[in-house]
């Protein structure tokens, strides 16, 4: 009878163990859930459409205005990112598109390529990014 | 004695057992459920910015926002063809419409839709350049003694609410 009592005990003891597994498993199976959904946040509130609004004015706008002299393209671009470094300041983030034009043509004073700096922080993020512009597009 | 430390063995499992299920329980609960409305905000965020993407195209279409800010007068009415183009995009979503510029270093403010939104309302932008060449004298944004060349960026803001 002793006996028996002891290994009841003992399937007891195991069940217990099983079940502890069981919630360890539980417990990384959770941990794992939580680091989805956070990748998930992250990617969520990353400013994407922002980058992209500001990617577009420097490829389309920009661009459009290449046939501009070198000084009026100059305070075009310069207008343009000082405005919206002013539009996200009320936001509480900041915002820029740097151009850096090449030097002017001999024949028609305009530039022939230009490179654009966007900077983009707010909500804890810091973006950055430079692409190289010519009439035909930019890369 | 052999009893004696099974009972204990079996004691600590059980304190385990409890300290784990509590563990996952508050891990479960209390970190994951306040993210939801964040997730169902997601939606209708990207639905907005991409009802202002689609819009902004143009300026000869008169339903673009570049189309609709070129015709606006001191009113800030905008046409009704733009209005429906929007309407088409965001609806059955209620939704406030807001222009920014800059004067003279100013930030300016103008209400184009006046809708009053609800506490989880959105807000998705975007910036679009016009041309001071391009506006009409009595644009609101025209600038008076300036180059046709000087640029006049506007912020379109679309706050967006489930009616």
């Amino acid at each position: 009878m002793e006996s028996m009592n002891e290994r009841g005990q003992v399937i007891i003891l195991f069940a217990l163990l099983v079940s502890g597994i069981i919630i360890s498993l539980s417990v990384i199976h959770a941990q794992n859930l939580l680091a989805g959904m956070e990748s998930s946040r992250t990617i969520m509130v990353f400013p994407k459409e922002e980058i992209r609004n500001l990617r577009d004015i420097a490829e389309t706008e920009f661009v459009n205005e290449m046939g501009l002299r070198k000084y009026e393209f100059d305070e075009f671009t310069y207008n343009v990112s000082r405005d919206i470094r002013l539009l996200y300041a009320q936001k509480g983030s900041y915002a820029e598109i740097a151009v850096f034009a090449s030097y002017p043509s001999d024949i028609t004073n305009t530039v022939s390529y230009f490179n654009v700096r966007i900077t983009y922080i707010g909500g804890g993020i810091e973006y950055n990014d430079t692409t190289l512009c010519r009439l035909e597009g930019c890369i | 004695m052999v009893r004696g430390q099974m009972m204990t063995l079996e004691g600590i499992m059980g304190a385990l057992l409890l300290i784990l299920v509590t563990y996952t329980l508050f891990q479960s609960s209390l970190v994951i459920s306040p993210l939801w409305s964040e997730f169902s905000d997601a939606q209708l965020k990207q639905l907005a910015y991409d009802s202002l993407r689609i819009l902004d195209g143009n300026s000869s279409l008169n339903d673009s926002l570049k189309g609709m800010l070129l015709s606006l007068d001191s009113s800030f009415t905008p046409n009704q063809d733009f209005i429906n183009s929007l309407e088409m995009l965001i609806r059955p979503a209620n939704y406030r419409l807001e222009i920014y510029w800059v004067n003279d270093s100013n930030v300016e403010k103008a209400v184009l839709v006046d809708n009053r939104p609800t506490p989880e309302a959105i807000a998705a932008s975007r910036i679009v350049v016009l041309k001071n060449g391009d506006l009409d004298p009595s644009s609101p944004f025209y600038k008076s003694g300036a180059k046709s060349y000087t640029p006049v960026v506007v912020e379109v803001r679309l706050i967006v609410w489930r009616a």
